[in-house]
């Protein structure tokens, strides 16, 4: 963001130390908040209970199935002098009202409630806002609780209700309250591993059933680096509206898929495409093109090019795709955007091109389940000869035909007319993401000289060109001369030729001259050296408390080979143990081998399913010593 | 990355305002995008920079301030417009989304400013077509203060070849009173972008005063006056993008704008005993201006009377000797700051920016009192400007000197903070100039040499029983003069110190009170939570330092210990503690490799890019360091390589030497590395090199420990 600041504003902090008389906490509350705090190190608040209501009811005059939720939170502090922000995010189509706070005697604060815009990393403009306020706690023990109403306008944009917070929650209840005129279902998710009380009654007076959950002792939600997203991870409930009677009718909300996407629709349908606008384009681009994936490929890449991911989620904008001709004039767009300004262009070229939503990886459900919480994403689907292409032009350098990891094996609702087809994005063989590192090298006095050449190709090349292309011509040299040495000043790379960054199809590759110096030392008759470079995943390996799975960005597969011409009369004495493990997850090979009067250096890693899985997290870390041992250790070569 | 084409070096006074004027849009606009000027009109791409990822074609940036005739106030405009070209996706990137606010207001305190703003955003087409961008579809992005109305634009159909082609104009209408001082600036003129063609252009009425002064081969302001508005301009082309590099002092080295405009109605303000002239832009203060930015009459000292009781107390009082000023700056420290150090960490006290200079202010005033001859020393920090050079008061700084002729010994001080400088000046200032506020003499400030900042350490290294490439380690450093500062910011706490300090007056450290209806209160959780927050910062940051000066890995971090804090009169901060480290031995068959250069510590690597080097090299101060690193041999094994660890190098500019011997069991390194000076020419970092690369090369030197051998 390119920022016009022309006033600084020097704020001088004071504390305002005001007098207050502190209620101090009984013994046996201080004593739950030290248990709860020996249970979780780091967590400085819990919830003794967070308890929710949801009534839904169907609001006749905008014939929509509304909701509002009650919630109160017990809050008590793990520790004293904490000052906790209640936060509580809402919409265009949702409200918070009511907000109130008292203390543990029952007397009410006054709470200097403030809303504003959420800004999100990636997001320029989002309708989303919070609405907060900060508590403070003064002693261990310390409680608030905490009541609020939040009003959903309309159920469809109220998918899915959690148990889990920020916080630990030692007592979770959600009560929903569905009038029988209204046909909801509830789908429970990862709740295995609770205990969970349900319950369900019927109450006569609102004619509703009446279903609680009830689950003890959850976790906080952690933040921790490589994890999967909130739906793979926390108890949570989705809310599937199916119908409601109204004046003796059914109207139906989603009860099937069907309903879903005949709501996509005609959300689509709202759109006022000027094809003409994008025809001239669409032909100039393919005029030259003499087969069809060339033209595909024109189109696809000159989206990826010139149209900015720039991403309003405001209102309706936030479903509907912008028309074709607007994202063109202005040259940017969210992925709604793209892929219609992508689908258009290739129909102005003759392809069957159709919208595709779908659901990425950090989201964990299909198309199975008709809700608004099943996907997050846009993109375009071309149909050729019967076969389907999936075009995400948010990837900047994709190359056609190959596909992110963030959707891979995710399942795809491809509009056809008044149907709609389910398809599966492939999944790729990681040995599609390979990065090849090749380096032969002769000694000389102490320092290893030579040539050095990466090969990349699939994803392993997409986010070298995107990192590449991000930094910008005046610093690209540099940028690749660190991206070779890692900073290492042992290591002189010079003479660098790189393929070009702007070509998407076949491998990227950087060739250069290599200088290792102090890379070998001579003592006596012997040389010692190693020849592991980059000595990767050094220091990776999992700390013990570390909660969930860990994503890599994508399946990786990297290579590496040096080659080492030996010098005259010398041959090697002794060479480390190879590595070789194996695992699903997982792989690594590593050894030297003499051949004539060559000592080679082999190193392959693979991470096939671009995941780490808890349960194996002590197999890697033995494994990650293992290679550790390895690239800490010396080839002796002896003078013959 | 920040767009900030002025850089604030002080904030003066704010005088009271009301609404600002409104110009109209249009007309603004059409002033930008209906320029005449060559150079706006005919702005092309040097071929030079074709290869650069955008470059700045024109850019201006204009003050035009007018008193508003009869009524007492100003209007202030000030503008900036720029056409880049952008080549390539990261620039179009960049230039992609602006954020800006169409109304502000700021300013100190109850002194508020207000003021509106326009902007506009046009883009030219490779073919020339221009398009111009519809603020309509800016979006407003901060609910909470509507009052500055922050907005942000995507700017569309925008693409590589583009030239993206913007203003913004603040339009400002102040109240005034006698004087009005604009913000000052000081910039270099590199930026993140190669910029072919500059223009800085003041253009003024009446009493309005201009101080400007173009650095280290920027060009001059050129006089165009016309109509009765004194109108001044800088203009400048083919400016390099911004390069960073080690001990670099951009405003001594690369071209510079230092400037300031203020409104007057008379030819006397701020502290100008001399009639200013609002004619011709001034370009630097005179000797007696500087002289005059403080008043040196110090008339009363709050502390006075306490101060002497405790040195009556101490038996002091009266000696004019060393050790009483070492006592008089010990009490005036604490009670002004020290006592407040611990409220200041639970958040219950403030110690505000002026302290230190109360602090200098009172000891002035005993020494004045007690007869003792003490001086005000009025300099400029180094990275700013030479003393001649200077334009700004907000560069100047005031140091206390103490002359005790009992001892012959003259003592200095600066503005002491968190931490207690007695008799240091901040390498900022070592070997600056200085006017003598009595005499009005020009001196130079004393500069520290080399072994005065010294640093030693002492490394005991074992091999671990059961696994050979792990390395026990014993650190104990004491580090003196000012390379202890940065070590006692990163690792010492209040609680390292502040008791001892505490109980020297008698007094104690806080102590919990619980429930006591009003007033004050410190609880035990707050004291808690202090000390675990303080226990965690200190375990991280200890872990950087040993991991950034090892680059290994390292682990088991333990046992630290504080032997001297060095914040008052011991004169060194030295402490102690273990780790376990791994990385530094490697295996070889039944031998082993050991990085035994790498215990020193991490030296300065200057990459391939900067053995060249045409900029000065300014540092902080002249230092030094000396290492002892002892290796307990393990039995069975036979130290080769030693001749590795054996360098010397020195020259004027500094120097590193090593020596290693094997002792009974033990392998005993010995380095030192000193930089004589502060400042070496850049014609002399051929000789830096010398020893900046055989340090470096040290740390690299690998010795065999060779089983049975």
């Amino acid at each position: 963001m390119y920022k016009i600041s022309w006033h600084i504003a020097f704020l001088l902090f004071t504390t305002s130390i005001f007098a207050q008389r502190i209620a101090t906490p009984p013994q046996e509350t201080i004593a739950q908040a030290k248990e709860i705090r020996a249970e979780y190190e780091d967590a400085k608040l819990a919830a003794t209970s967070y308890n929710q209501q949801v009534r839904f009811f169907l609001d006749k005059k905008n014939q929509k199935v509304a909701a509002e939720v009650n919630s109160q939170q017990n809050l008590m502090a793990l520790q004293g002098d904490y000052q906790h922000y209640v936060v509580q995010f809402f919409d265009e189509t949702s409200s918070i009202s009511d907000i109130e706070a008292k203390d543990s005697k029952g007397r009410r604060e006054r709470l200097d409630v403030k809303r504003n815009f959420y800004e999100q990393d990636g997001i320029f403009y989002s309708d989303a806002k919070m609405c907060y306020f900060p508590l403070h706690f003064e002693l261990q023990g310390s409680s608030y609780q905490v009541a609020l109403q939040k009003n959903y306008q309309d159920i469809r944009y109220f998918p899915s209700i959690y148990f889990s917070q920020p916080f630990p929650v030692q007592h979770a209840q959600i009560q929903f309250t569905i009038p029988r005129d209204l046909k909801i279902d509830l789908a429970e998710r990862n709740f295995e591993g609770y205990m969970v009380d349900k319950k369900s009654t019927y109450d006569s007076k609102e004619d509703a059933d009446v279903i609680s959950y009830t689950l003890k002792k959850l976790p906080p939600m952690t933040k921790e680096y490589g994890s999967k997203g909130p739906s793979h991870l926390y108890p949570h409930l989705l809310i599937l509206p199916k119908n409601f009677q109204q004046d003796g009718q059914t109207v139906k909300v989603f009860e099937t898929t069907k309903d879903l996407y005949h709501w996509y629709q005609s959300l689509v349908g709202l759109m006022r495409n000027d094809r003409t606008a994008v025809a001239d384009l669409s032909k100039k681009l393919t005029q030259n093109a003499t087969s069809d994936e060339e033209k595909i490929k024109a189109i696809y890449y000159w989206v990826q090019d010139n149209i900015r991911y720039i991403a309003f989620e405001d209102g309706i904008a936030g479903f509907k795709p912008d028309e074709c001709q607007n994202v063109l004039e202005k040259k940017y767009g969210d992925c709604k955007g793209m892929a219609n300004l992508t689908k258009e262009l290739l129909i102005a070229a003759g392809f069957d091109a159709r919208l595709t939503w779908i659901g990425t990886k950090r989201l964990a459900y299909d198309y199975s389940t008709p809700s608004l919480a099943v996907d997050n994403h846009m993109i375009c689907t071309i149909i050729l000869d019967d076969k389907k292409y999936f075009l995400d032009a948010t990837e900047e350098f994709n190359e056609f035909g190959q596909y992110a990891e963030r959707i891979q094996g995710k399942q795809v609702l491809i509009e056809d007319g008044d149907n709609f087809i389910l398809e599966t994005v492939p999944l790729a063989d990681f040995k599609n993401n390979t990065r090849n590192f090749t380096q032969n090298l002769t000694l000389e006095e102490g320092n290893l000289k030579g040539t050095g050449n990466y090969i990349y190709t699939g994803e392993s090349k997409a986010n070298f060109l995107y990192d590449l292309n991000s930094i910008g011509k005046g610093y690209e040299e540099d940028a690749l001369r660190y991206y070779i040495t890692d900073g290492d000043k042992n290591y002189k790379a010079t003479n660098i030729e790189v393929s070009d960054i702007g070509n998407r199809d076949g491998q990227m590759q950087l060739i250069f001259d290599v200088n290792w110096e102090n890379a070998a030392a001579a003592f006596g008759n012997e040389i010692y050296l190693n020849l592991d470079f980059e000595k990767t995943l050094d220091q990776f390996d999992f700390e013990d408390d570390r909660k969930n799975d860990y994503l890599f960005s994508h399946k990786m597969h990297q290579v590496t080979t040096v080659t080492l011409d030996l010098p005259e009369g010398y041959s090697a004495t002794y060479l480390p143990e190879p590595v070789d493990i194996q695992h699903d997850y997982f792989s690594f090979q590593i050894a030297y081998t003499q051949k004539d009067n060559q000592l080679l250096y082999t190193k392959t890693i693979a991470f096939p399913k671009a995941e780490i899985r808890k349960e194996d997290f002590a197999e890697w870390n033995k494994a990650i010593e293992a290679m550790n041992k390895m690239h800490n250790e010396q080839v002796v070569l002896t003078k013959t | 990355m920040n767009f900030q084409f002025i850089s604030t070096l002080i904030l003066v006074f704010f005088t009271f305002s009301l609404v600002a004027q409104n110009p109209k849009p249009e007309e603004i606009r059409a002033t930008f995008w209906g320029n005449k000027a060559e150079a706006y009109q005919n702005a092309s791409l040097p071929e030079k920079w074709e290869g650069e990822s955008a470059v700045i074609l024109y850019q201006k940036i204009g003050y035009d301030y007018s008193k508003v005739p009869v009524l007492s106030k100003l209007n202030a405009t000030s503008y900036y417009h720029s056409r880049v070209v952008l080549l390539d996706k990261a620039a179009v990137k960049e230039f992609s989304e602006f954020s800006f606010s169409e109304t502000y207001s700021g300013g100190v305190g109850y002194q508020r400013l207000k003021g509106k703003s326009n902007v506009g955003f046009k883009i030219i087409k490779p073919d020339g077509t221009e398009k111009e961008v519809d603020l309509d579809k800016a979006v407003e992005v901060d609910e909470e203060n509507r009052r500055d109305n922050r907005k942000k634009i995507a700017i569309p159909d925008l693409q590589v070849g583009d030239v993206l082609d913007y203003y913004y104009q603040m339009d400002e209408r102040f109240n005034i009173v006698q004087m009005h001082a604009f913000d000052p600036v000081l910039t270099t003129l590199n930026q993140d972008y190669p910029l072919a063609h500059q223009e800085v252009e003041f253009n003024v009425g009446d009493n309005f005063y201009i101080y400007f002064q173009s650095l280290n081969g920027a060009p001059e302001l050129k006089n165009e006056s016309k109509d009765g508005r004194r109108i001044y301009r800088l203009v400048t082309n083919d400016i390099d993008k911004n390069e960073n590099k080690n001990w670099y002092y951009p405003y001594r080295s690369a071209p510079t704008l230092k400037f300031q405009v203020v409104y007057s109605k008379t030819p006397y303000f701020i502290s100008y005993k001399t009639p200013q002239d609002d004619t011709k832009p001034k370009n630097r203060l005179t000797k007696e201006e500087i002289l005059a930015i403080y008043d040196y009459s110090t008339t009363t000292s709050l502390q006075y009377k306490g101060l002497k009781k405790h040195l009556k107390n101490k038996g002091l009082l009266g000696q004019n000797n060393e050790a009483m000023i070492k006592e008089a700056y010990r009490y005036l420290y604490h009670q002004l700051i020290g006592k407040k150090i611990e409220k200041l960490y639970l958040g219950q006290a403030n110690i505000s920016n002026n302290v230190g200079r109360t602090l200098l202010q009172d000891l002035a005033y005993f020494c004045s009192r007690e007869g003792i001859k003490r001086d005000w020393l009025i300099t400029v920090p180094r990275e700013y400007s030479d003393l001649d050079d200077v334009l700004l008061f907000g560069e100047l700084t005031t140091l206390l000197g103490i002359n005790l002729e009992s001892e012959n010994k003259s003592i200095y001080f600066s503005s002491p903070g968190l931490y207690p400088h007695y008799n240091e000046i901040p390498g900022e200032y070592e070997g600056a100039m200085a006017y003598v506020a009595s005499s009005k003499e020009k001196i130079k400030l004393p500069v520290s040499s080399s072994k005065a900042n010294h640093t030693s350490s002492t490394t005991h290294v074992r091999f671990k029983k059961d696994d050979m490439t792990t390395l026990e380690v014993e650190k104990q450093y004491t580090h003196k003069g000012r390379n202890r500062y940065w070590y006692q910011g990163q690792l010492l706490g209040p609680y390292d110190y502040l008791e001892k300090e505490m109980g020297y007056f008698g007094e104690a450290l806080a102590a919990p009170v619980r429930n006591s209806g009003r007033g004050i209160k410190i609880t035990q959780e707050q004291l808690d939570n202090l000390k675990e927050e303080l226990a965690k910062q200190h375990e991280e940051s200890l872990k950087y330092v040993i991991e950034d000066n090892y680059k290994c890995e390292i682990s088991n971090i333990h046992d630290f210990e504080v032997q001297s804090p060095g914040r008052f009169f011991e004169d060194s901060t030295a402490y102690s503690y273990h780790f376990d480290a791994k990385g530094m031995v490697s295996k070889a068959g039944p031998n082993y490799i050991v990085q035994a250069g790498n215990f020193i510590g991490s030296q300065v690597e200057i990459p391939e890019k900067g053995m060249q080097r045409t900029a000065d090299v300014y540092m902080p101060y002249a230092r030094s360091f000396s290492e002892r690193v002892v290796i307990e041999l393990p039995e069975g094994y036979k130290v080769q390589g030693l001749q590795n660890l054996n360098k010397k190098v020195a020259n004027e500019a500094g120097g590193f030497s090593s020596e290693a011997s094997v002792e009974g069991n033990q392998l005993i390194i010995k380095t030192t590395k000193w930089y004589i000076n502060n400042f070496e020419p850049a014609e002399n970092w051929d000789k830096m090199l010398e020893f900046l690369e055989a340090a470096y090369q040290f740390t690299q030197e690998k010795v065999l420990l060779k089983k049975g051998g």
